[in-house]
């Protein structure tokens, strides 16, 4: 195993060499020590799990706590599916409104000079 | 950029006005009376501080999810990425209903630290952490496009001069950083401080202890006391405004001390 390393690095031309070279030595450059990084990751994952994942599990638990059946007949009610259809119309709407208008707006903020524009 | 206006002014600007049109119908001693009313002032309080402490947290808390998001390759990454959004997409109430249960006496998280003396469920640390689940996803989506934008020469450069990782990190990465992350702590905090739907459920509402300011508007709006609604939300709004104005400030500060970009 060590013999074939050291063959193919000494058969390696000069350029491949630091080429390599330089890749381990970016890896060096742009992390942290296993330690931070597994800690950061564990930080951020208990932070969203305890605060994102269990209150949804939550939701879907409580929502499936009677049985399937239930849920689809809860949400065969007409007022429910009334109550999603407007959700779900008024969102088309205004998130289409505020697509253009905001876009309209960004590119006045950005590119144009007018009085109480942030500079 | 006269639609941009218009636009702006009839979404924004025409409701605000009104509100200020109305508050101006109180004398200065009856809406200074309001003001100062033990329980507007304790509501006011727990709505700024609260949210304050909560835009905080999900400044440092955020700061370490997008560098694990962004730098990190771990398994379910991209779903941790996506999950991240759910506190946008969750009807307020639906979060707040299930943020009660989860931390209610007998919830999986509440019997826990109940067990511990710490209750959180209808108590301020509740709304405190409604807070902080309504403010996540914003620091996290206004900063990750930076991260991920920074330039990895920028940091071999700083390397390869003899910075350790730590000064890298503190002194090239956070400067670039500074405006998303002062943007998302504004965001953060705007949403914590004008949050209803999901504080209410959690917070057990008991005036002058756990009740927020946006709460007795809606108390005083159910009494008929539209005076008394007015003066909070104007309040609420001048202070707001204020906060937000000086987060700007100092986000252009931290802006212009970047010499590249």
């Amino acid at each position: 195993m060590t013999m074939q390393i050291a063959d193919t690095v000494s058969l390696a031309s000069p350029e491949a060499k630091a080429r390599a070279h330089k890749a381990a030595a970016r890896n060096n450059l742009r992390t942290e020590p296993r330690v931070v990084r597994i800690a950061i990751i564990t930080l951020a994952i208990a932070f969203l799990f305890v605060f994102v994942v269990l209150p949804l599990v939550l939701v879907f638990a409580q929502a499936f706590s009677k049985g399937v059946l239930a849920y689809f007949a809860a949400l065969a009610e007409p007022e429910a599916l009334a109550a999603i259809k407007l959700t779900l119309v008024v969102a088309a709407i205004s998130v289409s409104l505020n697509l253009v208008f905001g876009l309209v707006a960004a590119w006045a903020i950005a590119k144009f000079e007018f009085q109480a524009r942030p500079s | 950029m006269g639609l941009t206006l218009t636009w702006l002014s009839v979404i924004i600007l025409i409701p605000l006005a009104a509100l200020f049109l109305r508050s101006t119908e109180l004398s200065f001693d009856q809406f200074w009376a309001i003001l100062s009313s033990r329980r507007t002032l304790n509501a006011l309080r727990v709505s700024f501080g609260l949210a304050f402490a909560a835009a905080c947290v999900n400044l440092v808390m955020g700061s370490i999810i997008v560098w694990a998001l962004v730098r990190y390759r771990f398994p379910g990454r991209r779903i941790f990425d996506a999950i991240v959004d759910v506190p946008f997409a969750l009807p307020t109430a639906v979060a707040g209903v299930a943020l009660t249960s989860l931390f209610a006496e007998k919830g999986w998280l509440g019997a826990p630290l109940a067990a511990l003396g710490i209750k959180v469920a209808f108590t301020p640390l509740g709304i405190f952490v409604a807070m902080i689940f309504i403010g996540i996803p914003f620091v996290v989506r206004t900063v990750q496009p930076v991260l991920q934008d920074i330039d990895a020469e920028i940091e071999e450069a700083a390397g390869s001069l003899g910075a350790s990782r730590w000064q890298t990190i503190v002194r090239v990465i956070l400067p670039s950083l500074a405006p998303a992350l002062l943007t998302g702590l504004a965001l953060a905090f705007a949403r914590a401080v004008g949050e209803y739907g999901s504080v209410i459920f959690i917070a057990g509402n008991l005036p002058n202890i756990s009740e927020i300011a946006p709460l007795l508007i809606v108390i005083r709006l159910s009494e008929f006391r539209y005076a008394d609604a007015t003066a909070i939300a104007v309040v609420m709004l001048v202070v707001s405004f204020v906060i937000i104005f000086a987060v700007n400030r100092l986000q252009r500060w931290a802006q212009n001390r970047i010499p590249v970009h």
